[in-house]
């Protein structure tokens, strides 16, 4: 039984740094591609390490990384040094966005950037536990974190379900948000199949008619996930947050993935159901 | 402890620059990272202990050792022990006891309560007592190595918590094969800071101890830097009860050459971290703490920097003959490093692994090699402590990953070589490598 291919490959990387060195910069082979390179050296970090990107004398940005997992992230630029995951808001949803958008910055930097790693020499504490490899890339996937890129708009909405309702949008024909109360915030994507504001009330009305156990297992959080039968393929997911409402709807796989996406951020924010 | 050198300077210098960074709201630059990096890992070195570990395996004598140097039982013995728990005993003006868990917060109980936090089940439990000999040391009674759980629980233990490390077998069958398949998953480092307490020394004569050290093979005896045997009993009996001939069994006992031994294996090793910290000073803090001087020169007084050690190496040597002789070693460094890691990649490419675990048992063993090799540089090189910490830290992962799951330990593993390659790399200079 030999090595997985997985493991192989990557110890292929010893040749090309015995004998060409080190990589000490990270080429502009486009935004996508370089966000990509990144988000992979941050899963391949074992010993802990600041990456340090630099770009001329005025901007840096180190990642704190150790462990597969982002620790945390400072950029400096003319302006000032700002640790950013520090100042990201309290929960781990709002500290991933903010690292991911950051990460997309530097991503977009134009031309090559300097790359410098030094190792910690301070353990990392057993109880921070950072951002993961693969939720970063899980995060950067479903949202388009470009400054200036062209997508469809997505809802805007600050609610509680905001993180959800952003990773979820790719994967809807259509997406109503609405307040717990029915009252209609935004929609988007296909109008035959988003909820008017009537529908939204009723919809409302009935949940709150529920019996009191039942509307019970709804709060503060939950997803119901509809399979439609009768429409082919294509399903509901109404998913409900302290305060709000957003009846997605979608198909195929895509049903099964908003359903995933609900469970992982609910996950995250430790009130999965 | 009086023998113990002072750290005082080496710590005024760390608090000041760390004092003097932190007044600074928003932070200057990531330009200080490194130095912050350096400078906390300096301090929390300078304030924890010389760490003596006691491990081995259940009812080898280990609390019954820590007792004796405290001078009063503190821990339970033989079968009432606490249980598969790791405890640390340390001196305060305040007595506590305190249950930790690696991963989430402690629980303290006023006093002592050490039943009351192993209930707990706790990782660790420390207790604070009031006992001035233990200043500047803490005693460790690690987990027992009793099977593949607490093996890996005392492996960790070990990593995380020791400086020095007393490995207590009993004198009438010492290191017997599970001691043996248990030490196999020591790092280095700590096998080169150990003792073997040949314990219960008292069951046998002068001819049982001989058979014993007979026992060890020369390449086992050597890796200890001390055997001492020593029967707890008489010194205990000593202790309880100090009449005339209490030099002679107290000498007699073992237990004289034990302390002797514990406290020059802790003073040594204080020394050394203390030169190496001196290096790091200069090297990382010192050009920081410069820096900030010039963005708040009235900030704090200056304070003069430790006098004692040699200077380190710079990256900018004085003479071109330092320079080329540092090149030198740093590129033969670099060549036995790749040539290792190299026949690594020919092993996996040639199905020489049969499975993963193999894998990551063969790196950690030319980590550990390479780590060796390294220690002969030590205070030659600018870059030689931090290379062996780095290759320390790594030996102690790839220890741990032996104990997870063979395929993502595998992969972990070989992570953790292109980590090292990357970093072993950047020793040479920027540009194309010479052919």
């Amino acid at each position: 039984m030999a090595l997985p291919d997985d493991i192989l490959t990557l110890l292929a990387r010893i040749e090309p740094l015995a004998s060409e060195g080190a990589r000490r910069s990270l080429p502009d082979t486009g935004r996508e591609a370089r966000l990509h390179v990144l988000v992979e050296m941050i899963g391949d970090t074992v010993l802990p390490r600041n990456l340090v990107f630099s770009a001329g004398k005025d901007m840096s940005c180190t990642l704190t990384v150790a462990s597969g997992r982002l620790m945390r992230m400072s950029v400096t630029t003319p302006d000032g040094h700002q640790v950013l995951s520090a100042a990201a808001g309290a929960t781990r949803d709002d500290q991933l966005a903010v690292l991911c958008e950051a990460l997309a910055g530097l991503a977009e930097v134009e031309g090559a950037l300097g790359l410098e790693r030094q190792p910690l020499a301070e353990d990392v504490a057993a109880e921070e536990v950072g951002h993961g490899a693969g939720e970063i890339r899980e995060m950067i996937e479903s949202v388009n974190w470009f400054a200036n890129a062209t997508e469809a708009p997505r809802p805007v909405h600050d609610g509680a379900g905001a993180a959800f309702h952003a990773s979820a949008h790719p994967f809807t024909l259509a997406q109503t948000l609405m307040s717990r109360a029915g009252v209609r915030i935004d929609a988007t994507g296909a109008e035959d199949y988003q909820l008017p504001q009537a529908e939204g009330e009723a919809l409302a009305a009935t949940l709150a008619a529920l019996p009191a156990e039942v509307r019970a297992l709804l709060d503060p959080a939950a997803a119901i996930a509809i399979p439609g039968a009768a429409l082919g393929d294509r399903g509901l997911l109404l998913a409900l947050s302290a305060d709000d409402l957003a009846v997605n709807v979608s198909e195929g796989d895509d049903l099964q993935e908003l359903v995933r996406r609900w469970l992982a951020t609910e996950r995250t924010r430790g009130t999965g159901r | 402890m009086s023998a113990f050198p002072s750290a005082e300077a080496e710590l005024r210098q760390v608090n000041r620059f760390l004092e003097m960074f932190a007044a600074l709201d928003p932070a200057p630059s990531a330009l200080f990272d490194q130095a912050l990096d350096h400078a906390h890992a300096y301090k929390t070195r300078l304030e924890t202990p010389v760490r003596i570990a006691f491990t081995g395996k259940s009812l080898a004598g280990k609390s019954s050792l820590i007792n004796l140097l405290i001078g009063e039982k503190v821990l339970p013995t033989g079968k009432a022990s606490v249980g598969p728990v790791t405890v640390m005993v340390r001196h305060s003006l305040t007595e506590r006891t305190t249950a930790s868990w690696w991963d989430r917060p402690s629980v303290e109980f006023p006093g002592r309560a050490l039943a009351q936090a192993a209930a707990l089940g706790p990782d660790i439990v420390t207790l604070d007592i009031q006992c001035e000999p233990l200043e500047g040391l803490s005693l460790i009674d690690i987990v027992s190595f009793d099977d593949a759980e607490t093996s890996k629980r005392a492996v960790f233990s070990l990593m995380r918590l020791a400086d020095v490390m007393l490995w207590c077998s009993r004198a009438d069958n010492p290191m017997i094969k599970a001691d043996s398949d248990s030490w196999r998953m020591i790092p280095g480092r700590l096998i080169r800071n150990s003792m073997l307490i040949l314990t219960h020394a008292e069951d046998v004569d002068e001819a049982g101890i001989a058979a014993a050290k007979d026992k060890l093979t020369p390449d086992r005896l050597r890796s200890f830097r001390d055997v001492i045997p020593v029967s707890t009993k008489v010194a205990m009996l000593a202790l309880s009860d100090p009449g005339p001939n209490f030099e002679e069994l107290w000498s007699v006992s073992g237990a004289q050459q034990l302390v002797e031994s514990v406290i020059a294996a802790a003073v040594e090793l204080r020394e050394a971290e203390l030169e190496k910290i001196r290096r790091g000073l200069a090297q990382y803090v010192r050009p920081a703490q410069a820096a900030l001087d010039q963005l708040a020169p009235a900030a704090t007084e200056p304070v003069p920097a430790p006098a004692a050690g040699p200077l380190p190496p710079t990256t900018s040597p004085a003479s071109a003959k330092v320079a080329a002789a540092d090149a030198h070693l740093l590129d033969a460094l670099r060549q036995d490093w790749f040539a290792r890691a190299q026949s690594l990649l020919d092993r996996a490419r040639g199905g020489d692994f049969a499975h993963p675990a193999d894998f990551v048992m063969a790196a950690q063993e030319e980590v550990d090699g390479f780590r060796d090799r390294l220690s002969e540089t030590e205070g030659q090189l600018a870059e030689s402590d931090q290379l062996i910490e780095e290759f320390e830290k790594a030996n102690d992962l790839l220890i741990l990953l032996q104990f997870e799951s063979a395929d993502s330990a595998a992969l972990d593993a070989a992570r953790i070589v292109i980590q090292l390659s990357e970093g072993v790399d950047h020793l040479r200079p920027a540009g194309p490598v010479a052919a």
